[in-house]
């Protein structure tokens, strides 16, 4: 298979894998943070660096305001909750609980990457267990 | 490609300028608006709004097509231009009321009220036919998207396509020259406008400012709570007819210009920004007014109808570029070839009846026919709606919700889109050729092709009025630090967001009139099948007015 360039890798894939990897990891609760700052200044900075912002390439950030902001981010975690992949329960918000078990996201959105993207993958999806994640108690 | 693009649009500038004479119209001026109420212009302002740029903004209808729809909501983008010029003003005066007495100078001082003044008169510039319809054409061209890009890594904004276009404008030689010429012939007196406060504008106009301390500036014209949303909601309800309301005396009232901590990772030293924002007492009339927005998506952006009328619009619009693109200038009436071509066309340049003649002749016949029927109001009818509230188990099934963010991904992926619909397409071809429906379809079989179907899956509203903005919970206007909270932890708007979207949303499959019952039967079957695996309960159907009788009866086919 020929590996997937950088042009090529679909933000809307890419999101949906780490979240099916989320939910198929049974260390981590099936829900990530939905502080926007939080969230928007990850895949910021998944921008920033060298091996990680091929995989957010078709993101366009605004940096005038407080936080780095993508419009972009909140249309497609929109989208994926008005699928019903994707649900924030009352009262709070605070999260997003995920509302998929399937595996097929992710592992398709692998087959598609050349092995260092791969690995520059397993690296984002650690971070993001880290940053926006809640451990399993 | 900035620099191309600037080189396209000062040409267009150019020849539009040509000849007028802003001496002849150069008086201050009071004019009367709908919404407003009677409000004054300064003789530069007017030399500037009744130049031929501006003049244009008169044959540009607001909202579109809506008013095939709404049969009042003919207001122009011309009207909304004024209406802006009139609340930026009034969110300058608030402003400076709330620190009259604190301090000596105005918080806004006197030429940036007046550089306000000129960024609203100038916001919509770059606007062409049917406003946002045209827009998402445009918009989408190789060409633009490579420029967005360029002008995000510049300036680190995200701005609409017609944003750019009129920031284009604005940076124009040719439009420089122009204001230069207004000093030079004293119509601009008590101020001065140089080169670098029009490149300030065109900032102003994209939410761009170079130092962050004047951020708030931009806001006023394109930001959180801008004077753009504020007049175009009261503008568009009033015009369309719904009653919509909202508290801007209260709005202004609690309207501020607050500094807050900014992340250092894309600050500057100061690591703070300075933005418009509104005290804890004004979140209510803030609720309002995006309260307001939801309701008037569901109203006019979202109506079906208008849905519908915009998306033959739409593809009238890419068979035109599409046809440009193939022949060369001069072998097309109406070019489109490129996104700045887009600034000469204006609504009654695209839907005169002559045009689609031409445009057959040229070779593109669907787009002549559908501009034919634009302009007799002849217009393609709902054969499915799609809408949660009607997907059989999609509560239950994890397949179905997956099978659902697919035809949602169709709405941005115009590729996925055009094979939905193809699909569609040839199934219902199909179905009009079956045996018990044969001699019922023979003329309707010889004309029927792709284009009579359409997917529509419209973008579900955002929180863009909320991001980043702090609200102040101290009452400090001495200079003393304020104390924040994120408006999104005291106001989470993501609720009436998600529950408009759960519940008011809505995506179509529209197509000619007399193919819906057999377009109504293929789309179900499609969207029954692979990847998306979606069953539709009746009223995706039957609030179509498609016969229940076809609807149901799978015996018919």
């Amino acid at each position: 298979m020929t590996p997937t360039t950088v042009e090529t890798i679909d933000i809307r894939r890419f999101v949906l894998a780490l979240l099916s990897d989320v939910a198929a990891d049974r260390n981590f609760e099936r829900r990530f943070k939905s502080g926007h700052r939080d969230l928007h200044r990850f895949f910021w900075r998944l921008a920033q660096d060298e091996p990680t912002k091929a995989f957010v390439a078709q993101l366009l950030f605004d940096v005038n305001g407080n936080y780095p902001y993508s419009s972009q981010i909140d249309e497609l975690l929109q989208e994926f909750q008005l699928a019903g992949l994707l649900a924030r329960p009352n009262p709070t918000y605070r999260y997003n609980d995920i509302s998929f078990t399937t595996p097929t996201y992710a592992d398709e959105f692998r087959k598609g990457l050349s092995p260092e993207e791969q690995s520059d993958y397993s690296k984002i999806l650690e971070r993001f267990k880290a940053e926006l994640c809640v451990p399993r108690r | 490609m900035v620099d191309d693009f600037l080189q396209r649009v000062n040409a267009f500038v150019a020849e539009s300028l040509e000849g007028y004479k802003p001496e002849r119209h150069a008086r201050e001026k009071s004019i009367r608006d709908a919404i407003w109420g009677t409000n004054r212009l300064y003789p530069w302002e007017m030399a500037i709004i009744d130049s031929p740029l501006l003049q244009r903004l008169r044959d540009i209808r607001q909202t579109g097509l809506a008013y095939l729809v709404y049969p009042t909501a003919e207001h122009s983008r011309f009207d909304h231009t004024l209406g802006m010029v009139a609340v930026a003003s009034k969110i300058v005066r608030s402003i400076n009321d709330r620190y009259y007495g604190v301090q000596k100078d105005p918080r806004i001082n006197y030429k940036d009220h007046m550089l306000v003044r000129f960024s609203a008169i100038l916001h919509d510039v770059g606007h062409s036919c049917l406003s946002h319809v045209s827009e998402n054409v445009y918009g989408g061209m190789p060409e633009f998207r490579t420029l967005r890009a360029q002008l995000n890594r510049l300036f680190g904004v995200t701005p609409r396509p017609h944003e750019i276009m009129s920031w284009l404008v604005v940076r124009s030689q040719s439009f420089k020259d122009f204001v230069q010429g207004l000093r030079e012939k004293s119509i601009l007196t008590g101020w001065e406008c140089t080169p670098e406060d029009l490149d300030a504008i065109a900032g102003n106009i994209i939410g761009y400012r170079k130092n962050p301390a004047e951020k708030f500036i931009a806001d006023i014209i394109n930001g959180p709570m801008d004077a753009d949303k504020l007049d175009y909601l009261v503008r568009d309800a009033y015009f369309a007819g719904p009653t919509v309301v909202y508290d801007l005396e209260r709005f202004l009232q609690t309207v501020d210009v607050i500094t807050y901590p900014r992340d250092a990772e894309i600050g500057d030293e100061t690591g703070k920004v300075t933005r418009l924002s509104i005290r804890m007492e004004g979140v209510t009339a803030l609720e309002q007014i995006i309260i307001s927005k939801l309701m008037l998506f569901s109203y006019v952006y979202h109506h079906h109808k208008i849905r519908c009328v915009e998306a033959m619009c739409h593809e009238a619009l890419r068979g035109l570029v599409e046809l440009s693109r193939q022949k060369p200038e001069d072998k097309v009436s109406l070019w489109l070839g490129h996104p700045s071509a887009f600034l000469r066309v204006s609504d009654r340049t695209l839907l005169p009846l002559q045009w689609p003649l031409e445009i057959r002749i040229a070779g593109a016949k669907t787009t002549g026919e559908i501009l034919t029927m634009l302009a007799k109001r002849e217009l393609y009818k709902r054969a499915l709606i799609i809408s949660r509230l009607f997907i059989v188990d999609i509560d239950e099934k994890e397949e179905v919700r997956k099978g659902f963010e697919e035809l949602l991904k169709c709405g941005e992926d115009t590729t996925a889109g055009d094979s939905l619909r193809h699909h569609v397409f040839e199934r219902a071809r199909q179905l009009m050729g079956a045996r018990t429906h044969k001699s019922q379809t023979d003329s309707l079989r010889r004309t029927f092709d792709t284009h009579h179907v359409f997917l529509d899956v419209p973008k579900a509203p955002t929180i863009e009025e909320t991001v980043g903005v702090m609200v102040p919970v101290t009452h400090n206007r001495h200079g003393a630090e304020d104390t924040f909270v994120p408006l999104l932890d005291v106001f989470p708007i993501e609720k009436w967001v998600d529950a408009y979207n759960a519940i008011k949303w809505r995506g179509h499959i529209f197509c000619l009139d007399e193919a819906v019952p057999y377009v109504n039967f293929a789309a179900r079957q499609v969207l029954a099948g692979s990847p998306y695996y979606l069953r539709f309960t009746p009223p995706a159907t039957t609030l179509c007015k498609v016969s229940p009788d076809l609807a149901q009866s799978e015996l018919v086919f």
